[in-house]
């Protein structure tokens, strides 16, 4: 990355921020026991229970055996020969397969715990730039005060990996929460593609993960990211993504959520250098008494930039989904190029969905919409169907698939496609 | 080319406010010290002789206002509540003829073409001026219908059982810090009542003039269609402009009994010294249709969103709605429908303009309960923006309880195009000229919504914007 890129995308020139993983641990544990939660009338929550969230009572995460979830989709990927897999839990980092590639002069992928200087990574300094400039809500404050690793991947400038990376994370136990932060990096020119796994199986009590992922991309860097969450009940997730794109940067990423109980997941996308561009793909499948409350942020600050979102939902059962989606164009964001859209399938009378897509604009020459719609199968396309010969339960089903398929078909072909089919449609309508 | 476009009305010439005058004469028979508290309440009721019920109420209402914290959400209201008037009582009474106005509101009134309106195409006109009707006219034939269009002090007074079981009822004062204000210190606005049945052809319009510096308007209007009748209800406003803010606050209770059709157009010119922090709500009973035809082109701040609660089965709601916010305005305006019983349907267009350095904002609420099978709602939100420094915001939110219904929403946000100018300057067509024809082209989905009758009002409204336009 050259000096100019990091500053100004990264901010990150001179810091001064904490030198290991205690000293951020502290210097966050006074900010979480000072701020209130984020009052339920902020936008971001309008429609989230943040309490929800909070790790209360729970004990920090300890190693543990695999969930039969995260074993299985070990299994899998061992299966396909090619693939670099981590398995990434408390406190071991292994590496399954082709270690090589992922550790030597290709990529970087380093573990830092509370032993670690930060000062050793050069890699990390952009992403501790970046946080000394936040200003955290509690959530985040919480997490970043009881930060047990930070993961960071680092691809050095013009290098592209010929093969995906895969990450697979375990649910902490029952009765526990674990608070990771994984930092990627990929510098100019070069290209990653990452396959984040969330797995975990049903617990009686609770079982949270606060998941942080940043990345930031310098000019002309690559990055395509497939994030699969599947657990079972009583896992409740909050993952924080935020993307920071440089000139030309190119980022996209697919974020499939099914099961678990409550679900919140933010992601912002601050387009920095002219030219860049953020696709943007989601699905949520929920049933039972599941909530998912899903926030995006489209930050438009430069000019010539292009981003577009796209979330679905199934809701079944009593589950519950909200949306609240912002495009915002700072004033000298001219050519701007945004786009956003949530869709709906409520499938059971006692599903409720909200979906509130806002636009902030202040530039005029811009190019910016969005849509949200929500309702049930199409009773038009049923009958279709039927006149064809196809019985409504069957008919349902494939219109349900069609409907998921738009996003879930952006998994790249293969045996985890056929995983995550079986699971989002978990054998029903 | 302008020949051809006679009566289109120019939004790119709304620079000079002309309704900014006012009237130095005016005289007030009664003038309330700046400021609100219990004694100016009293005093108003003591005034206005009303019942002991409405004086309870509003002191209710003002108990709540002086609780409620500012919304925390919407425009920046720098309102000095203190340095209000809060009742404005002009020198006159409730007058049926003109010639009995005094003659300098006469004059206010001639000049903004309202006793023209009244004998070109109105069935009844109202005119309030600050704080009190100071005309209402009903045409004879509708009288004797049995329809019943007063001032909302004089229905207070003649119709008290009828004000008293639904005043109140649509907006309770508790609905927001502005209702409150409204029910705690309301004079004047419109009583309508329509018997079964009735369907009145033209529309009944009231006028509304803020004169006085550091003037609160807070009219009040209830409107009633009984079972299958109709009424198309238009509302006129503007006021001089000062240096210091005045502020207008009304709430609108609209009762759409089954089977009836209600139509509220609404065209707010307010000077740029205006608040403008209005409540608007219909109820709609089983089979009824409530439209609201929204225009916001002047004031400082306008927080407005006509709502519709559609409670009866089959009911419909529609809100159209027009905003032009130019340097120093703000438009945040929208509009919210709330789908209680089967089979309601709903839609929403809002169409926004922001100039130089104006901001608009739609602001919308879409609601399907549970229950409200088959309810269908459509939103579709337009923005253009004319200048680099223009700003335009969408906030709807959609919240869906029902599986059977089918909620959608769209918004787009755009400039004019260069390549419709070079079309259209190419042709030999000025550039401010082509400018003006893609913008009247922008909104006229919505205009041409209006009646013929109506837009003689209409076009006389905005023209007091446009005059001075090109071409």
């Amino acid at each position: 990355m050259d000096a100019s890129t990091s500053s100004r995308t990264a901010g990150a020139e001179s810091h001064a921020g904490p030198a290991n993983l205690t000293e951020l641990n502290d210097l966050y544990r006074g900010l979480a026991a000072v701020l209130p939660l984020p009052d339920l009338r902020t936008e971001a929550w309008h429609y989230g229970r943040p309490d929800r969230f909070l790790p209360g009572e729970l004990q920090p995460a300890t190693s543990a055996q695999l969930s039969a979830r995260a074993q299985s989709v070990l299994e899998l990927l061992q299966s396909e020969q090619k693939l670099t897999v981590l398995e990434f839990q408390a406190d071991n980092l292994e590496f399954h397969l082709n270690r090589q590639a992922a550790d030597g002069e290709l990529m970087l992928v380093q573990r830092f715990t509370a032993a670690d200087a930060f000062a050793g990574s050069p890699a990390l300094q952009p992403w501790l730039g970046d946080l000394s400039q936040r200003e955290p809500e509690r959530l985040e404050a919480e997490a970043l005060a009881r930060l047990q690793q930070i993961l960071l991947i680092h691809v050095p400038a013009v290098h592209r990996p010929d093969s995906a990376l895969h990450l697979l994370v375990d649910m902490p136990a029952d009765g526990q929460a674990r608070f990771e932060q994984i930092v990627v990096n990929v510098e100019s020119g070069s290209e990653l593609e990452l396959h984040l796994h969330i797995a975990g199986d049903d617990v009686a009590g609770q079982s949270l993960l606060h998941l942080g992922l940043d990345i930031t991309l310098a000019d002309n860097a690559g990055f395509r990211l497939v994030r699969y969450q599947h657990t079972g009940n009583g896992c409740d997730i909050r993952g924080m993504e935020r993307q920071r794109l440089g000139r030309d940067a190119r980022c996209s990423s697919v974020s499939l959520f099914s099961g678990g109980r409550h679900l919140r997941h933010d992601v912002a996308t601050h387009l920095l250098g002219s030219g860049c561009e953020s696709i943007l793909r989601g699905l949520y499948r929920m049933s039972g008494r599941q909530t998912a409350s899903i926030f995006s942020h489209q930050d438009h600050q430069v000019a010539n930039a292009h981003s577009d979102l796209l979330f679905k939902g199934t809701l079944l059962d009593r589950s519950a989904a909200s949306y609240l989606g912002q495009i915002s164009v700072a004033p000298d964001a001219q050519g701007t190029d945004a786009y956003q859209s949530n869709r709906s399938l409520l499938l059971s009378p006692q599903a409720r969905s909200s979906s509130s897509p806002q636009l902030e604009i202040e530039a005029n020459d811009v190019r910016c919409s969005h849509g949200a719609s929500v309702a049930n199968v199409s009773a038009e396309e049923l009958f279709y169907l039927e006149t064809r010969g196809i019985d409504p339960e069957t008919g349902r089903h494939l219109l349900i698939s069609g409907f998921l398929a738009e996003v879930a078909d952006l998994v790249p072909e293969g045996a985890l496609r056929e995983y995550v089919y079986g699971e989002m449609l978990g054998g029903r309508g | 080319m302008s020949d051809t476009q006679p009566s289109a009305p120019d939004l790119l010439n709304i620079g000079s406010y002309e309704a900014g005058w006012h009237d130095a004469d005016a005289r007030y028979s009664f003038k309330a010290e700046p400021g609100l508290n219990e004694n100016v309440v009293r005093q108003m009721s003591e005034m206005k002789n009303e019942p002991k019920w409405m004086l309870d109420f509003r002191l209710r209402s003002l108990k709540h206002f002086e609780e409620r914290p500012m919304p925390w959400w919407g425009g920046r209201i720098d309102v000095d509540f203190d340095s209000i008037y809060y009742y404005l009582k002009p020198d006159t009474g409730n007058n049926r003829s003109w010639d009995d106005v005094p003659e300098e509101m006469k004059q206010t009134f001639e000049r903004l073409g309202i006793p023209e309106a009244e004998r070109r195409s109105l069935a009844g006109v109202g005119a309030q001026y600050d704080s009190e009707t100071v005309y209402h006219n009903l045409k004879k034939e509708w009288e004797e219908a049995g329809v019943v269009f007063l001032d909302m002090d004089s229905g207070l007074r003649e119709h008290e059982d009828v004000v008293r079981e639904h005043f109140g009822t649509v907006i309770p004062p508790e609905d927001n810090k502005f209702s409150a204000l409204n029910s705690a210190v309301w004079s004047g606005g419109s009583f309508v009542y329509v018997p079964k049945g009735v369907k009145i052809d033209i529309p009944l319009q009231a006028y509304f003039r803020i004169n006085a510096d550091k003037a609160g308007q807070f009219e009040r209007t209830l409107i009633i269609a009984d079972e299958g009748a109709f009424v198309h209800y238009i509302e006129g406003c503007t006021a001089p402009t000062w240096t210091s803010d005045s502020l207008h606050s009304a709430v609108v209770e609209i009762i759409a009994k089954p089977g009836s059709r209600i139509r509220y157009s609404t065209v707010q010119n307010w000077s740029n010294s205006v608040y403008n922090l209005v409540t608007k709500r219909a109820v709609a009973m089983e089979g009824s249709t409530v439209e609201w035809l929204d225009g916001n082109i002047g004031s400082q701040l306008t927080m407005k969103y006509p709502s519709v609660m559609l409670v009866g089965e089959g009911a419909r709601g529609e809100v159209m709605s027009i905003a032009y916010a130019q340097d120093g305005q703000h438009q945040d305006t929208g509009a919210k429908m709330v789908h209680v019983a089967p089979g309601t349907t709903s839609r929403i267009i809002a169409k926004s303009i922001s100039r130089g350095l104006g901001r608009s904002t739609y602001r919308g609420l879409v609601r399907i309960h549970n229950g409200a099978r088959g309810a269908k709602s459509s939103v579709d939100c337009d923005a253009l923006l004319l200048d680099r420094n223009s700003r335009t915001d969408t906030y709807p939110y959609i919240e869906v309880e029902e599986d059977s219904a089918s909620v959608g929403h769209e918004a787009r946000v755009s400039k004019v195009s260069e390549q419709q100018m070079f079309y259209l300057m190419q042709r030999g067509i000025e550039e401010s000229e082509a400018l003006a024809l893609i913008v009247n082209g922008f909104i006229e989905p919505i205009t041409k919504q209006l009646p013929l009758e109506y837009a003689v009002e209409l076009n006389r409204l905005i023209e007091l914007e446009m005059e001075g336009s090109v071409g």
